[in-house]
């Protein structure tokens, strides 16, 4: 399972359509794209990686093979910054 | 995914006020404190906040700028220096202010500031032109106290700022106090809205009505404009209204964009002049309070704002003065009360 790592916090903010996620521990910031925050989105609550794939290629309407692609490296770059962590529940 | 600043190139400065005592040796009509005694925080956590100041300007990639003040700064002089040294060591904060009443500054004390590093400037206070309409706000003597310690604070080269709260007893000496600062070789005129909070809201009749406001302004925009030897600070909400092409007038409030406000106790608001607090930054850090407090997102959207402000023009040099709405109608989002447009 994968979830937001602690301490971190992401923003739509509807004046510039633009989205962030903040590390309220460490200070980073980090711009977002659309899918990306979509994917922060929904690690809000603890989800497993299969069934995001799922809801990612269903919500964006994607071809799987380059929606998996795609959301694999949104989560790697994720897991990089420290801004998501793997659980075990 | 872009690593980088949330608004690169928009604001070079992140600006910390930071209380370090509410005591003072004064007690002005018109301050914003009510008088009631804070906890304050000894040395050790004083340069614990300044490090984190440092920290946070350096993340954010913008120059960290300080104004040290009170209460009367001057009333824990031993830290003030102590705080001073250490943000002349730190290498991501620009430059600090002191703003102080002056009372507490004499001969000696212009030469010990004058080997500060990143001292700017010294702010102190006078409410008119005239030594009668000052005393009545600041006590008496105090016209006197101000121009001695500006005098001291020149002898020793430091910079000299000066700020007038505009009320209706004083508004009309703006041009009479330019004149004064020049010829004490002031530097720069700050003028700031009465705000009827703490001790201030025994002042509330005071307060300009919007049409006595966009006279004033529109007289200092013409003073201004006349290259006086005084520099008139005109980067404040509602002076874009007046000459909306100029670049040099209004901006937007800088709560929620580029400030906090640290009082003595750790306690952060969104602007000394807005006392919500949103979190403390010896418990809670700058991080959580800057990216989770939901008051400055609420703040930093200019789709919640309420009233003539909401659909204004002016949207992106004004969004008026929430301590102003705040005070005047309990929401800090709504109508800047003394906007004219």
């Amino acid at each position: 399972m994968l979830c937001l790592a602690e301490g971190v916090i992401i923003r739509s903010l509807s004046e510039t359509d633009q989205y962030y996620a903040f590390n309220t521990i460490t200070g980073d910031h980090f711009s977002l794209n659309d899918t990306a925050f979509w994917v922060l989105d929904t690690l809000g609550k603890p989800t497993g990686l299969a069934e995001l794939e799922l809801a990612y290629v269903e919500t964006f309407g994607v071809n799987r093979t380059m929606g998996v692609k795609h959301l694999r490296e949104v989560i790697a770059l994720s897991l990089e910054n420290a801004l998501i962590k793997e659980v075990t529940l | 995914m872009r690593k980088g600043p949330m608004e690169p190139d928009v604001y070079e400065e992140f600006y910390f006020q930071w209380h370090i005592t509410e005591r003072c040796n004064r007690s002005c009509k018109h301050c914003y404190q009510n008088g009631h005694p804070a906890r304050e925080l000894d040395l050790k956590s004083l340069l614990n906040i300044a490090a984190k100041m440092n920290e946070a300007s350096a993340m954010w990639g913008r120059m960290g700028t300080v104004s040290l003040t009170g209460g009367e700064p001057y009333i824990r002089k031993a830290e003030l220096y102590e705080l001073a040294a250490c943000l002349d060591r730190f290498d991501h904060i620009g430059y600090y202010d002191i703003l102080t009443n002056g009372s507490l500054i004499d001969e000696r004390e212009g030469a010990d500031l004058a080997g500060l590093g990143k001292l700017r400037r010294v702010q102190v206070s006078l409410e008119g032109a005239k030594r009668e309409t000052n005393d009545d706000v600041r006590g008496p003597g105090s016209f006197d106290s101000t121009v001695a310690a500006i005098r001291h604070l020149r002898a020793s080269g430091i910079e000299v700022s000066v700020m007038m709260t505009l009320t209706r007893k004083n508004m009309n000496e703006v041009p009479g106090l330019v004149e004064l600062l020049a010829r004490e070789g002031v530097s720069a005129l700050a003028l700031e809205r009465l705000i009827p909070e703490g001790n201030g809201l025994s002042m509330a009749d005071q307060v300009l009505r919007s049409d006595e406001i966009k006279c004033l302004y529109e007289d200092v925009y013409a003073l201004a404009s006349d290259n006086p030897p005084v520099r008139l600070l005109l980067y404040r909400p509602l002076f874009a209204l007046i000459a909306p092409d100029d670049p040099t007038v209004g901006a937007l409030c800088s709560a929620g964009n580029n400030a906090l406000t640290i009082m003595p106790d750790g306690t952060v608001y969104p602007c000394r002049r807005l006392p919500i607090p949103i979190g403390n930054v010896l418990e809670d850090g700058f991080y959580k309070i800057w990216y989770g407090s939901e008051l400055l997102w609420e703040l930093r959207d200019p789709k919640n704002l309420r009233g003539k402000c909401r659909d204004c023009d002016l949207l992106s040099n004004c969004r008026g003065c929430r301590a102003a709405a705040y005070f005047h109608s309990g929401d800090y989002m709504a109508e800047d009360p003394q906007c004219w447009k």
